[in-house]
């Protein structure tokens, strides 16, 4: 292989991986445009790559760090400019992992999210951090390196922590 | 769930739970104190100091699209941990040492010059510390841990812990690439039972990461 192929080789995995992230954790209400996201993304390191000279290498954590930062920037410069949430939209959306739900559902939990956003505000606040992290899918372990604790306070935090956000819940009329 | 010990509140509630926070993403939209994504990233993978951990941490707790552009971070920097490095076509014809030496040496002379911004180059931040090894489990007269080498001049701090989160073992400042843990610590584990043990590797350059947490069977 030549080292132009070599290259290509590498950014289209680079490419591969950013598409699989923009798939998997994007909001549904963006699915229409995740090709756009990851062009842009791309775009950027494109940029990087000429900007630099030719005797560094850059490494692939790097550019996805530069990569996230693109998304981010677009994907909040997309939230800014919608008025109202986009439940259909033009064009040939990539699939996404998750199965779009029904109005129904999407509403119910909708204000279950709303509930929990306003419970997690009256935790305390160690219990909030490591509720956060629960619902953000972190696993015990990592949200204890993460938050710089051991892991039996994490794990002790985060049962008292769902235990206070279930009964808040409760409060507000939110059944299991 | 990420990898590592899940905890077992987990369930269809916490699940519908988890889905609901997620969902919040939908309608989000970025507030003037949300923070840049770069110390977003930061904080999802670690390099950000532990306050700011949980400042940004607590910020998520009420900013869906800040806790919804943290998960694509995590997502993103996790997606496939054998990072490869993107080169140049040169870089297969310009040996690169003599620039890594360099780098090195600033971020010797001068410490922490490297922290608060992470070098994009090669030996930067592509340090993943994997598990070296090739069993499940580990013979308990000879329960010796091993893992992969950082950049010469590395030193490794290991501590292993078990699933309800006692500590069997910690040691600093090693600077070989393995670790035994001493028998009389594995007293209280019982047979089967299994170890958790995470890897920091502090190099020379000043900084450090974390190795993602392992998990091995004690025999």
């Amino acid at each position: 292989m030549n080292p132009p192929e070599a290259v290509e080789e590498d950014y289209t995995e680079l490419r591969a991986e950013i598409v699989r992230a923009v798939r998997k954790l994007c909001p549904r209400w963006l699915a229409s445009r995740a090709e756009d996201l990851v062009q842009v993304a791309m775009v950027k390191i494109f940029e990087l790559r000429q900007r630099r000279e030719q005797d560094q290498e850059l490494s692939s954590f790097y550019l996805k760090r530069v990569a996230y930062s693109a998304l981010v920037d677009e994907i909040r410069r997309l939230e800014r400019r919608r008025e109202a949430p986009l439940e259909t939209e033009d064009g040939e959306p990539l699939p996404l992992a998750s199965a779009n739900p029904g109005p129904e559902r999407r509403q119910a939990s909708r204000e279950l999210g709303e509930g929990i956003r306003d419970c997690l505000k009256g935790l305390l606040r160690q219990r909030q951090l490591a509720v956060t992290l629960y619902l953000q899918e972190v696993s015990v372990v990592d949200a204890a390196r993460m938050l710089g604790w051991d892991l039996k306070q994490t794990r002790n935090l985060t049962y008292r922590g769902i235990g206070d956000l279930r009964e808040c819940l409760k409060e507000k009329g939110f059944h299991s | 769930m990420s990898e590592g010990e899940r905890i077992p509140l987990v369930s269809d509630e916490n699940a519908r739970l988890q889905e609901a926070f997620a969902g919040l993403g939908e309608t989000a939209a970025p507030r003037p104190d949300c923070p840049p994504a770069d110390r977003l990233w930061a904080v999802a993978t670690g390099e950000a100091p532990v306050e700011e951990r949980h400042e940004i941490v607590a910020h998520m707790a009420d900013c869906a699209s800040c806790a919804s552009a943290f998960r694509l971070a995590r997502g993103l920097s996790e997606e496939k941990k054998e990072t490869s490095v993107v080169r140049g076509p040169w870089a297969r014809w310009t040996p690169v040492i003599g620039a890594l030496a360099a780098i090195l040496l600033l971020a010797i002379v001068v410490p922490g010059l490297w922290r608060s911004q992470p070098s994009p180059y090669r030996g930067g931040q592509d340090r993943e510390i994997r598990s070296l090894l090739d069993d499940a489990s580990l013979p308990r007269d000879l329960a010796v841990l091993r893992w992969s080498p950082g950049p010469p001049g590395t030193r490794y701090e290991i501590r292993v812990l078990t699933g309800d989160g006692a500590e069997v073992a910690m040691e600093s400042d090693l600077e070989t690439t393995s670790y035994q843990i001493p028998s009389p610590a594995l007293a209280a584990v019982p047979s089967g039972g299994v170890l958790y043990w995470q890897v920091k590797a502090l190099y020379p350059d000043g900084k450090s990461s974390a190795s993602k947490t392992f998990e091995v069977k004690l025999q």
